[in-house]
C-alpha cells in the first residue's frame, strides 16, 4: 500500500515538469558570519509580486519568464539584501546575508519579505528571531524559547514553572516538537522552571499553531520546529554565557578542510548554590541538569549535503536520605540533503528519540527502582518539486516505530519486600505518505492542498483483557485475556488527513485566509496533574485507547500598513476534538497492569479568536496581541457514575479566556537596546472546596466540580536593557551583556491556591523582582 | 507504596523550593460556592461481630466548618443485606448518637466469604444502596514492636510515645488490600482529690487512647513477601507505666482499598501543580434511581484480625520524663478528668 501510494506520488512529480519561455533561477543563502546555510529566507520578485523562501539547506528555486528582474532576500536577523538580474537562461544566484545588529541599522524582526504576513498562504504561524530572544528579559536571565514563545497569541501554559506549553487550547502532549527532525518527549528542566533547548544551538524556530503542513503529523496542536546550526566551514568559532543558573559554550569550525564541520554545545546547571544557600530547607539535596547538542555536517557540494546530529539533556534530583529522581531525553538524527535538479531537492532522515525516567527509594525493607521509557525510530523522505512558479509540490513518506516500557519496579537489595514488576512494553509502528501542493492560482489567489496518510499498528506481544459487560470495568470485572505474538498486529487505525488553505487577496495589502485541518495522534501523555511531570508516561493507542483527532477551521483577515511597517491581524479557529484520553476521579496510573480500567474517553472544543498588531521597523519595534479563547472538555461513559462533573462540559485546566502579551524594544544606540514585555491572562481553572464533611472523624474537603473556580488574573511586567560591543556588521568577537528585571512590580501571582484545616492560602512562584546579569560572548 | 507516592514528595519539595524562590505562602479569601448537601455514609462490617454500625450525615458549607456534625439524618432506614444468602438485618437509630444505627440482632453475624451490601432508605424517599463486596479473609499479624521516641511534630501533645509497628506476612499468590487500626491503653496522672488529712487519692489511672488516621497498604509490589516495620500508632507517654495496645488489621476489597487511597491522596495536598486534581472521594453508595447521585463516604465490607501488645514501660527515667511531662498533670479525680478512667489496669489483655 506504502510503496504503490509512495510510486504514484514519485510518477506525478515527474509527469508535472514542463518549461516554456522561462528559467530557473535557484541558489543557496547563507549567513555571512558562520557560512550557514539559512532557512526561511524569504526570496521576492519584486516586479512579478512572486516568492518563494529558502528550505533546510538554505536553498530556493524560482521558475520564472525570461526577464530582468530585482530579487529580493530577507531573513530573520539579517539585514536584506537586494540584487538585479537579467534571466535570459537558468541561473544560480548564491547569497550571503549579514547578520543585523540593531544599533547600525533598523532590526528585521520578523524575518519574512515585508508583506508576507498578507501575501503568504501561511496562517497561525510564528518564526522566532533567536538573536533578538537574547535581549528579551527572562527569570535568571536564562533566555528560553518555550518561554518565549508565551508572548505569541494562542500560546499559554498552565502557570509560572510549569512545563510544556499549550497551543489553541491543545494540550501538552499534542505538540510536535522536532529537533532536527526528531520528536522531543519533554521539554523541560528542573520540573518545568526550564526550558531544555539551549538556545545558542538552535538556528531556527518555527511554530505552526494552524495549518500544519502535511509533511508534520502525529500531533493535534501544533509543529514547532527547530534546527540547531551547522558549524562553520570557514573559521573556528567559539561563542557562550555566563549566567546565574547555568553557563553555556557552543563551538563550531572546520574539521577537514572546509567539507566537514562540526558544531558542538553544552549548557550546565549549578542550582545546588542556590540550594545551598538554604541550609535548613534543603539540607543535603542536590539538583542538577545539563544538555548537549552535537552536529557534523559533511557538505561536498551544493547539492549534497549529509547532516549527523545528536542531543541528550539529564536532570538530577535528588533529596536528602530520600528519594533520586532522574530524567533524560535523547536524539540523533542522521539527514541527507540533496539538489537532485533545479526544481528538484529532496531530503531523507533517519532518526531516533528517547526519552526515560528513574525512580531511586532506599525506604529501608521497600529499597526499589523504578523506570519508564519511550522510545522512536524513523525513517522518511520527503521530495520537493517546483516545476513552475505557480506550482510547489511536496510529497514524501515515512514510517515510525515506537517501543514504549510504561513502567519496570525492581527490587534494590535483597533485603527488599518489593517484588519485581514489569507493565508490559508497549509497541506499535506508524506509516505516513503524503502530497501537498501549492498552486498560485492568480496574484491574489493561492491554493494549499494537503493530504496525508497515515496507518498506526498496535503490535504484539499484547496481552488483551477481557472485561464484564454492561459494568464499569476494573480488574474484578476481568474475565479473560487474548494474548497475541511478536509482530502480530492488534488494533489498526488511520485515514486521511486533509490540510487545506486558501489565501484571498483583497488588494495590494490585505488578504482573506481560510484553512481546514486533520489530524490524528497515536501517542499520548498519560497524566493527572494539573501541569505535567516528569513521572508522566506516554501510552500507545491500543484496542482501548483510540487515536485521538482534532479538525481545525481558521479564518484570518491579515492587513499591513504605511509601508508594511505595521501589520495587523485578526485570526479565528474553531477545534473539534474526539479520544481524548481523561482519567477516572482518583485514578492511578503509574505501574497499573489494567490502566485501561482507569482511563475515561472525552470529547473536547477550542475555539478563538487571535488580534495582533506588529510594528517591524524602526527604532521601536514591538507588538500587541489579544486572544479570547475557551477550552472545553466533557467526558463521555455507558456509566453515568463515572462521568466528570456528571457528564457537563468542564473547562480544562488550561482554559484562559482572555490573554493579552505586549512586547516592546527601542534601540537607544551605542550598542544598547532597551526591551519590555506585560502579560495579562485569566487565571487558570482550579477547583475550590463546596462542602466539608466527617469520616473516621476526619474533617474532608469536599471538591465536587472539577474546574469550576479560578485562580487570580496573572500579570506581569520584565524589563531589561542589552548592550552588544559590536560596531561594525561584520565583527566577529563581540559580547552582549544583559541585565534583566523579571516581575518589574512584584506582584504576587498565584501559581495556587489550597486549603488546608478550611484556610485558603495563596502559593506565589517568583513574586518579587528577580534581577538577573547574563554575558554572552563570541569569540 | 504507590505510584502517586513518588508525587506526593516530589510534591512536597517543590513546594519547599517554590516557597523558597517566593517565600510567599499568604492566606488569600477567594470565592467559595455552596452547593446541596450531599448524603455521606460511614459503614462497616466485618467478622468480629455484632454491633454492625452505619453513620448517615450530610454534608456541610465549606464556610461553616463544623455545621456537618449537626446534620445528622435521624429519619432513615437503614439495612444490611447478606446478599449470597438474602437475609437481611435492620439497623436502628441510637438514640445518644444522632445519625448513628446499629444492628441490634445479635444473632446475625457477619462471615468472610459472604457478600454484603447496605440499603439506606432516607426520609425524602431517595434508596441509596451499596455495590454488593465479599468479605476478604483475614490475615492474621505475625507481631507487633514499640520504640520509645522522643520526638513528635505534635507541639500541643506530649513529644514521647511509643511507636507501634507491625510485622505480618503477605499471602502469597492473591491481592491483599490492609488497613490498620490502633489503640491502647496507658497511664496518666491527675493532681488527684485531696483528703481530710491532706493526702491526695485518685491520682493515677488508666485510660484508652486512639487516633483516627488511614493507614493502608496494597501488596501490588510485594506480593507474598513479609510486611516489615510496618509503622500504625503512637502510643503517647505521659508517666511511666505499662501501655495496652490492641491492633486491628482489616483485609480489605480492591474498592475499599483505594476508597481510602483516593481519602489521603485528598488530603496531602499541598499546594503545588503537581498535587493531585482535587476531586470528591465517592465510595460504593450511590443512588439507587440515579446513579449519578453518588454519596461520600464508605460502607466498608472487611474481614479483620487482632493482636495484642504489652509494652512494659519500665525502662524509662522516670524523673526526667516527668519534667517535661508536668503540664499534662491536670486537678481532679484522674478517674473522671480522663476519657473513661479506670483505677484497674486491663486484665488477661494478652490472650
Amino acid at each position: 500500500m506504502k510503496a504503490k501510494l509512495l510510486l504514484a506520488l514519485i510518477l506525478l512529480l515527474f509527469s508535472l515538469g514542463s518549461t516554456w519561455a522561462r528559467a530557473v533561477l535557484s541558489g543557496t543563502v547563507r549567513d555571512a558570519a558562520t557560512k550557514q546555510p539559512l532557512s526561511g529566507v524569504t526570496v521576492s520578485i519584486q516586479e512579478l509580486q512572486q516568492g518563494t523562501t529558502t528550505d533546510e539547506n538554505g536553498q530556493y528555486t524560482l521558475t520564472l519568464p525570461l526577464g530582468s528582474y530585482t530579487v529580493r532576500f530577507t531573513g530573520v536577523g539579517h539585514y536584506k539584501v537586494t540584487r538585479a538580474i537579467r534571466l535570459m537562461d537558468d541561473t544560480t544566484l548564491d547569497l550571503e546575508l549579514l547578520p543585523s545588529i540593531t544599533e547600525l541599522d533598523e532590526l528585521e524582526v520578523k524575518g519574512r519579505r515585508d508583506d508576507a504576513n498578507v501575501r503568504s498562504n501561511d496562517m497561525g504561524v510564528v518564526r522566532l528571531n533567536v538573536a533578538t530572544l537574547k535581549k528579551i528579559p527572562v527569570v535568571f536571565g536564562e533566555t528560553d524559547i518555550v518561554r518565549s514563545l508565551m508572548l505569541q497569541p494562542g500560546v499559554s501554559n498552565v502557570g509560572e514553572g510549569a512545563g510544556g506549553f499549550n497551543v489553541r487550547g491543545g494540550r501538552v502532549d499534542q505538540n510536535l516538537v522536532l529537533l532536527d527532525g526528531a520528536p522531543l518527549f519533554n521539554t523541560s528542566h528542573l520540573l518545568g522552571f526550564f526550558s531544555n533547548l539551549n538556545p545558542d544551538v538552535v538556528q531556527d524556530v518555527t511554530l505552526y499553531k494552524g495549518t500544519i503542513p502535511a509533511r508534520y503529523g502525529g500531533r493535534l496542536s501544533s509543529a514547532l520546529v527547530m534546527n540547531t546550526r551547522t558549524g562553520s566551514p570557514d573559521r573556528w568559532n567559539v561563542s557562550g554565557g555566563v549566567g546565574t543558573i547555568s553557563s553555556r559554550l557552543v563551538v563550531d569550525g572546520p574539521v577537514l578542510g572546509n567539507k566537514l564541520t562540526l558544531m558542538a554545545g553544552a549548557r550546565l546547571a549549578y542550582p545546588n548554590l542556590i540550594i545551598k544557600l538554604f541550609p535548613d530547607l534543603f539540607e543535603g539535596s542536590k539538583a542538577s541538569f545539563s544538555d548537549l547538542n552535537g552536529k557534523l555536517t559533511y557538505q561536498p557540494n551544493d547539492r549534497h549535503r549529509v547532516a549527523l546530529s545528536a542531543y541528550h539533556s539529564a536532570d538530577r534530583f535528588k533529596f536528602p536520605a530520600d528519594t533520586t529522581y532522574g530524567w533524560k531525553s535523547g536524539t540523533a538524527t542522521l539527514r541527507w540533503n540533496a539538489v537532485l535538479s533545479r526544481t528538484l531537492s529532496s531530503e531523507v532522515s533517519l532518526l531516533q528519540s528517547s526519552y526515560e525516567f528513574n525512580v531511586d527509594s532506599p525506604k529501608p525493607f521497600y529499597e526499589f527502582s523504578l523506570r519508564s521509557q519511550i522510545r522512536q525510530r524513523e525513517a522518511n523522505a520527503g521530495f520537493t518539486f517546483t516545476p513552475r512558479e505557480a506550482h510547489k509540490l511536496e510529497a514524501g513518506a515515512g514510517y515510525i516505530h515506537y517501543r514504549l516500557q510504561p513502567g519496570s519496579l525492581r527490587p534494590d537489595g535483597a533485603e527488599s519486600s518489593i517484588r519485581p514488576l514489569s507493565i508490559e512494553t508497549e509497541l506499535g509502528q506508524e506509516l505516513s505518505a503524503y502530497i501537498q501542493e501549492e498552486w498560485t492560482l492568480s496574484p491574489s489567489l493561492t491554493l494549499t492542498t494537503g493530504l496525508r496518510y497515515v496507518r498506526f499498528h498496535t503490535l504484539g506481544p499484547y496481552t488483551r483483557y477481557l472485561y464484564e459487560a454492561r459494568v464499569p470495568s476494573s480488574p474484578e470485572t476481568l474475565t479473560d485475556s487474548i494474548s497475541y505474538g511478536r509482530g502480530e498486529r492488534v488494533q489498526s487505525y488511520g485515514g486521511w488527513e486533509p490540510r487545506l488553505a486558501l489565501r484571498i487577496g483583497l488588494g495590494t495589502n490585505q488578504s482573506l485566509k481560510l484553512s481546514y485541518n486533520r489530524s490524528r495522534q497515536f501517542l499520548h501523555l498519560i497524566s493527572n496533574t494539573t501541569a505535567i511531570s516528569p513521572v508522566d508516561f506516554w501510552k500507545l493507542s491500543d484496542p482501548f485507547v483510540p487515536p485521538q483527532v482534532a479538525d481545525q477551521y481558521s479564518v484570518g483577515l491579515f492587513r499591513n500598513w504605511k509601508d508594511n511597517s505595521i501589520e495587523t491581524s485578526i485570526e479565528g479557529y474553531y477545534k473539534d476534538i474526539t479520544n481524548l484520553v481523561e482519567y477516572r476521579n482518583g485514578a492511578e496510573l503509574l505501574l497499573n497492569p489494567y490502566l485501561e480500567t482507569a482511563l475515561l474517553s472525552a470529547l473536547g472544543k477550542a475555539y478563538g479568536v487571535e488580534f495582533a498588531v506588529n510594528k517591524t521597523k524602526g527604532r521601536l519595534t514591538g507588538s500587541l496581541n489579544y486572544t479570547y479563547s475557551r477550552s472545553l472538555i466533557t467526558t463521555r461513559t455507558e456509566f453515568p457514575g463515572e462521568a466528570i462533573n456528571r457528564g457537563a462540559w468542564y473547562p480544562t485546566l488550561f482554559d484562559r479566556p482572555h490573554i493579552t502579551n505586549l512586547t516592546g524594544s527601542y534601540t537607544l544606540g551605542k550598542g544598547w537596546t532597551g526591551s519590555a514585555n506585560f502579560t495579562y491572562t485569566t487565571g487558570r481553572p482550579n477547583t475550590y472546596p463546596d462542602g466539608q464533611y466527617l469520616v473516621n472523624g476526619i474533617p474532608m474537603i469536599n471538591y465536587s466540580l472539577r474546574n469550576a473556580d479560578r485562580l487570580p488574573d496573572y500579570h506581569r511586567l520584565d524589563m531589561s536593557i542589552s548592550h552588544d560591543s559590536r560596531r561594525t556588521r561584520d565583527q566577529t568577537r563581540y559580547s552582549v551583556w544583559v541585565i534583566s528585571l523579571y516581575n518589574f512590580y512584584a506582584r504576587k501571582n498565584p501559581y495556587s491556591i489550597y486549603f488546608q484545616q478550611f484556610r485558603s492560602y495563596q502559593l506565589s512562584v517568583f513574586g518579587s523582582i528577580i534581577p538577573s546579569v547574563t554575558w554572552n560572548f563570541h569569540y | 507504596m504507590s505510584g502517586k507516592r513518588y508525587l506526593v514528595i516530589i510534591n512536597q519539595l517543590l513546594f519547599l523550593f517554590t516557597a523558597y524562590l517566593t517565600g510567599c505562602v499568604e492566606e488569600v479569601r477567594v470565592p467559595i460556592r455552596t452547593i446541596e448537601p450531599q448524603l455521606v455514609v460511614e459503614g462497616h462490617i466485618s467478622n468480629d461481630g455484632p454491633p454492625y454500625t452505619v453513620r448517615l450525615t450530610r454534608s456541610g458549607s465549606f464556610n461553616e466548618p463544623g455545621s456537618s456534625e449537626s446534620s445528622a439524618i435521624t429519619e432513615a432506614q437503614v439495612y444490611i443485606l447478606e446478599t449470597s444468602t438474602n437475609q437481611r438485618l435492620h439497623l436502628l437509630p441510637v438514640d445518644e448518637q444522632p445519625g448513628l444505627y446499629q444492628s441490634g440482632d445479635s444473632t446475625f453475624v457477619a462471615r468472610v466469604g459472604q457478600s454484603y451490601q447496605v440499603r439506606i432508605e432516607l426520609p425524602e424517599e431517595k434508596v441509596f444502596v451499596s455495590e454488593p463486596e465479599t468479605m476478604p479473609e483475614a490475615v492474621p499479624v505475625e507481631s507487633l514492636t514499640a520504640r520509645f521516641t522522643g520526638n513528635t511534630g505534635n507541639v500541643l501533645d506530649t513529644p514521647f510515645g511509643y511507636d507501634i509497628f507491625l510485622n505480618t506476612q503477605d499471602q502469597p499468590g492473591q491481592r491483599n488490600y490492609y488497613r490498620w487500626t490502633a489503640n491502647s491503653i496507658i497511664r496518666r496522672e491527675a493532681i488527684g482529690v485531696r483528703d481530710f488529712g491532706g493526702v491526695f487519692h485518685k491520682k493515677f489511672c488508666w485510660t484508652p487512647v486512639d487516633d483516627n488516621e488511614i493507614i493502608i497498604y496494597a501488596d501490588s509490589y510485594s506480593d507474598g513477601q513479609p510486611i516489615r516495620e510496618q509503622y500504625l500508632y503512637r502510643s503517647p507517654v505521659y508517666i511511666v507505666g505499662k501501655h495496652f495496645v490492641e491492633v486491628q488489621q482489616y483485609s480489605l476489597t480492591r474498592e475499599a482499598y483505594q476508597y481510602w487511597r483516593r481519602f489521603n491522596e485528598q488530603r496531602q495536598r499541598v499546594g503545588t501543580i503537581f498535587d493531585p486534581i482535587p476531586s470528591p472521594v465517592y465510595g460504593n453508595v450511590y443512588n439507587q434511581a440515579d446513579p449519578t447521585e453518588r454519596a461520600l463516604g464508605l460502607f466498608e465490607v472487611a474481614g479483620v484480625s487482632q493482636k495484642r501488645l504489652v509494652v512494659p514501660g519500665d525502662t524509662l527515667n522516670d524523673a526526667l520524663l516527668k519534667v517535661q511531662t508536668l503540664r499534662y498533670v491536670i486537678p481532679g479525680d484522674c478517674r473522671y478528668v480522663f476519657y473513661k478512667g479506670s483505677e484497674v489496669p486491663p486484665q488477661n489483655w494478652l490472650p
